[in-house]
């Protein structure tokens, strides 16, 4: 049995696609399942990809598990808030802050939440579709 | 307890580019470290997003100048398979004979530069002299010391001549390496300085997602060249550490490059007896395919991943690079802790971070 059909088991409402399996809500319980099941040890979270959608924002955690020398992608839709999993990846850290920084989205349970490459004093989220490309202010030092 | 804020860095030389950790100090042993990164942030991902894909092409090798290669083949790689494009198996080779010649050139660059780190001068001008005769052979091939742009989409740039060059350089570099084991391995300055120091667990290194030879120096098997179709018919050892300390860390790097140049050989010896390049194919820039693709590749410093989500359009709708470094830098959060003052230098200098990848 494939991890793919074990999360389909243990989780019927997420849809399966050819490279990536979605879930509405339940972001949290999934990896905490492909990380602790020991048949499965995801135990490497390799990153979290944010895609603007422009009308939703789309998170997928690629998975890594070094026991099995197997990948599997999670991805789940959100507008404002998303989940934190720092505390099952401590990675997961970085990434979030950086999501924070360029797309905007909150990760409710992150607390130290922070701006990882633009100014704290910066406004708006360079990577969303909707920013605007050329900005008036010329440097953030003046 | 007399707490005391110390900033390190940005411009602090051991940082190999601008890193500024915000360390808490009581005495001379460090409580808490906050890795302050960004100042290097190009924009990478959103300038991907205003240009056609040969237009990024360039921009690919500045993401980590110490191995453009890893980087062109990532995304090579990801448009490649998002157009259905065949690459020739001779093309093939070159790419793992480069990018094999390019890990032994980024992992000399760390040797020196960690040496003098921790306050050897002389290995520093040893490892370059050898760096150099990779790089001059680089820039025969492709004109670029640094900044390639010879892998494209369907292959090459053109064909590579000079085999006897290649072989002339990793013999010497098989020889030389041996000299620098002479000097560093068994030297108990070294010694000190790195056994036992900034040991991480197996588990830690999971948790904080080291990849590369940080994460094989803790112990665990995991090399994503493994499953890289290119090296199917290349035979290798995966080396893997015991004690995930500095030590290990720089055993690790030593053996890798060992191995580089077994691969590096194989690849001259397929390349001499079939030569038939062929030019890479012409792709029309206005069809291409949607869909998403995740690109691997194990750099030097880690795995590297190029995320690409086309909608059809002649400009990427998301690209996103997954570096090592940016998990290295993270790592000091936790494993700095309880470490003395001038073993931090020691420490974040195995984890062999490059900030320019860090930022991106």
């Amino acid at each position: 049995m494939n991890c793919i059909d074990m999360i389909k088991m243990n989780f019927p409402d997420v849809k399966v696609y050819s490279d990536k399996v979605e879930t509405d809500n339940q972001i949290y319980e999934i990896l905490e399942y492909l990380k602790k099941t020991y048949e499965l040890s995801f135990d490497i979270l390799l990153t979290v990809i944010a895609v603007d959608y422009t009308d939703y924002i789309e998170l997928i955690y690629p998975l890594l598990s070094t026991y099995m020398n197997e990948r599997v992608n999670i991805s789940t839709k959100v507008r404002e808030e998303a989940v934190s999993v720092t505390s099952l990846y401590p990675s997961a850290y970085f990434d979030e802050c950086e999501i924070y920084d360029l797309f905007g989205i909150c990760f409710v349970g992150n607390k130290k939440l922070k701006r990882l490459f633009m100014p704290s004093s910066w406004i708006g989220h360079p990577l969303r579709k909707n920013y605007e490309l050329k900005d008036t202010r010329l440097s953030w030092n003046e | 307890m007399n707490k005391m804020t110390l900033n390190l860095g940005p411009q602090h030389p051991s940082t190999h580019g601008v890193l500024r950790l915000i360390l808490e100090l009581d005495g001379e042993r460090a409580i808490s470290c906050e890795p302050d990164i960004g100042y290097l942030h190009r924009g990478m991902e959103k300038i991907a997003e205003s240009r056609s894909y040969i237009q990024y092409l360039p921009m690919v090798d500045r993401v980590d100048y110490l191995c453009g290669f890893f980087y062109s083949y990532a995304f090579c790689n990801a448009v490649e398979h998002l157009n259905h494009i065949e690459v020739p198996k001779y093309a093939n080779y070159i790419r793992v004979m480069m990018m094999e010649l390019n890990r032994i050139a980024s992992h000399l660059l760390w040797l020196g530069t960690y040496l003098l780190d921790l306050g050897a001068i002389s290995p520093m001008f040893y490892t370059f002299r050898e760096r150099e005769s990779i790089l001059d052979y680089f820039e025969k091939i492709t004109g670029q010391r640094m900044m390639y742009n010879y892998f494209v989409f369907g292959g090459v740039r053109h064909n590579i001549l000079y085999f006897e060059d290649v072989l002339n350089i990793v013999n010497n570099i098989l020889f030389k390496i041996n000299e620098y084991e002479n000097l560093i391995t068994d030297n108990p300055i070294f010694l000190s300085r790195t056994r036992n120091i900034g040991v991480i667990s197996k588990s830690k290194a999971l948790d904080w997602g080291l990849t590369g030879p940080n994460l094989r120096a803790s112990g665990i098997l995991n090399d994503y060249r493994m499953n890289m179709e290119i090296y199917d018919d290349i035979e290798y050892d995966i080396i893997l550490g015991n004690d995930g300390d500095c030590y290990s860390r720089y055993i690790v790097r030593i053996y890798e490059m060992r191995e580089s140049v077994c691969i590096i050989k194989q690849c001259i010896d397929w390349l001499k007896s079939n030569n038939t390049f062929s030019e890479p194919v012409k792709i029309s820039l206005n069809e291409f395919q949607k869909g998403e693709i995740y690109s691997f590749v194990e750099a030097p410093r880690g795995l590297t991943l190029c995320y690409l989500n086309s909608v059809g359009e002649s400009t990427p709708y998301r690209l996103k690079w997954r570096t090592g470094s940016f998990y290295s830098t993270q790592i000091l959060r936790d494993i700095l802790r309880g470490v003395s003052l001038p073993d931090i230098m020691a420490i974040y200098g195995s984890l062999d971070v490059v900030l320019p990848e860090v930022d991106r």
